[in-house]
């Protein structure tokens, strides 16, 4: 499956995109998401620290992700 | 009453009418710095995730409300460009007495700046964007 992930902040401004799209395996997790990222990343996103949520809900590592999910990660908030 | 808002234009403090029982009116602006990391700036972009933003705003303070027991929690949070000196946060708290309004004021904060996503970009003279590294 190919999941539209959404970007914020650092990681939208090295990444130099809104989204990016990633192919995940049918049983991926959150965990697989975060490698793939890594991949893509490479050094541009090297010590940026950011969670994942889906459907607007911080979730963990374990979590499997859905074609229909809507991903986005967050990198550290600085609301006020 | 617990509300909260997010939005884009310049933010009006709110004309309470004090319950009886709320012997504590507490009110809060976070106002936008003439620099950011040591650049100077115009002013700031704040950047938000939409309907995450306002669930986990509302969620927040649903929860400080509860767990100080506040009688009134109103919370506005501006984004979009916001100049030098305007309000980007305003909180107004009533309490029966000022500890808890004091008390959850600074938990609500701190709640803000750690799971809202909310995120600040500064805005040089030039008009050139840059995201903020400050919390």
């Amino acid at each position: 499956m190919t999941v539209k992930i959404k970007l914020f902040s650092h990681l939208k401004y090295k990444l130099n995109a809104e989204y990016i799209f990633i192919d995940l395996s049918d049983q991926a997790t959150v965990a697989d998401l975060k490698s793939k990222v890594r991949e893509i990343g490479s050094s541009r996103i090297e010590g940026i620290p950011y969670r994942v949520a889906i459907d607007s809900k911080f979730v963990e590592d374990s979590v499997k992700i859905h074609p229909e999910d809507i991903v986005a990660l967050i990198p550290p908030v600085q609301g006020g | 009453v617990v509300e909260t808002c997010i939005q884009a234009t310049p933010i009006k403090i709110k004309d309470f009418r004090s319950s009886g029982d709320a012997g504590a009116e507490l009110i809060f602006y976070g106002r936008v710095r003439e620099s950011e990391g040591g650049e100077t700036i115009s002013g700031l972009e704040y950047e938000h995730y939409e309907e995450m933003a306002s669930l986990q705003l509302q969620s927040l303070a649903v929860k400080t409300a509860k767990q100080f027991k506040l009688k009134t929690l109103y919370c506005v949070h501006r984004v979009g460009y916001i100049p030098i000196g305007d309000a980007s946060l305003y909180i107004h708290i009533f309490s029966k007495h000022r500890r808890a309004s004091l008390e959850a004021m600074e938990w609500f904060i701190a709640e803000i700046k750690k799971e809202v996503p909310i995120w600040k970009w500064g805005v040089k003279t030039d008009g050139s964007k840059f995201p903020s590294k400050s919390k």
